[in-house]
């Protein structure tokens, strides 16, 4: 038997089935002078939002089967003014479910899971200690304040499991 | 139950090269260390004018060895200490800087 079924009882990784800290909220770091998810320091999985109409969810992942969530984050693309909304749906949960304030920085990172090391200077790097397991589907959804292309970054880190 | 992914978004370019804000910063010591042999002779001088740079350059944080105030500097500090030659004010301004001679501000400052 696993050190981690001795703690769990065998199950494997808790899997959540509620929000995030009892409710959705972002936490919030701010580098230096270089933003994180953008950087080339980035090792988590990056992509851009897209085509996005201002106040519509968009999926931006949608899996199906089992899994592990271990990082989530959404950083603006550039100065211009604008709220990023992150949904999160596992395995028809909505665990998490939360709104930026106006956002005009650039260096400035809302994560979901996992954290920023090193965050105010310019070689922050991502870590993950909080792996939430999925057993049949997870969606991952945001919405642009604003109609526009590519207003902001969302990276992430998932693997089978 | 094996993962499938439904929808995923494609991969954001890979960023372009950042330029490094402190490639030609120096520390102070390292800065002074640059002078050789000639570095006492350019710290005992009773020159008003050396010894006004001696203290400018001792006040700042780094310096930049790109600004062309500190190249005029140098040109003065060499014109009143025959060993600072013209090769060696070069050599101060223009051979890149390594990881240790600017390890100081990039830890406090970047």
């Amino acid at each position: 038997m696993s050190n981690a079924a001795q703690f769990f009882g065998g199950r494997g990784a808790p899997r959540p089935t509620g929000a995030l800290d009892g409710t959705s909220a972002f936490r919030t770091t701010q580098n230096a002078t270089n933003s994180t998810l953008s950087s080339a320091y980035t090792p988590i999985k990056r992509v851009q939002s897209g085509s996005t109409t201002a106040g519509v969810l968009k999926t931006i992942l949608s899996a199906s089967g089992s899994g592990v969530l271990s990082f989530l984050a959404v950083e603006s693309f550039d100065a211009t003014s604008r709220t990023h909304r992150i949904k999160v749906t596992l395995d028809g949960v909505v665990i998490f479910d939360a709104t930026t304030g106006a956002e005009i920085s650039v260096v400035r990172t809302h994560l979901v899971i996992g954290a920023i090391a090193n965050a105010t200077v310019n070689a922050a790097t991502e870590i993950t200690f909080e792996p939430l397991s999925f057993n049949s589907s997870l969606l991952i959804e945001y919405a642009d304040s604003l109609t526009e292309s590519n207003g902001a970054y969302i990276a992430y880190r998932y693997y089978p499991a | 139950m094996p993962l499938e992914i439904l929808v995923e978004l494609p991969a954001a370019p890979a960023p372009a090269p950042q330029a490094d804000p402190c490639e030609w910063f120096i520390d102070i010591g390292p800065f002074f260390d640059r002078f050789g042999a000639a570095k006492m002779a350019v710290l005992t001088s009773t020159d008003a004018g050396v010894k006004a740079i001696v203290a400018d350059v001792s006040v700042r944080k780094w310096i930049d060895l790109q600004r062309a105030d500190v190249a005029t500097a140098l040109a003065y500090v060499g014109s009143v200490v025959p060993s600072v030659t013209g090769a060696l004010q070069t050599a101060i301004l223009t051979t890149s800087v390594t990881a240790d001679e600017n390890m100081a501000l990039r830890k406090l400052f970047f």
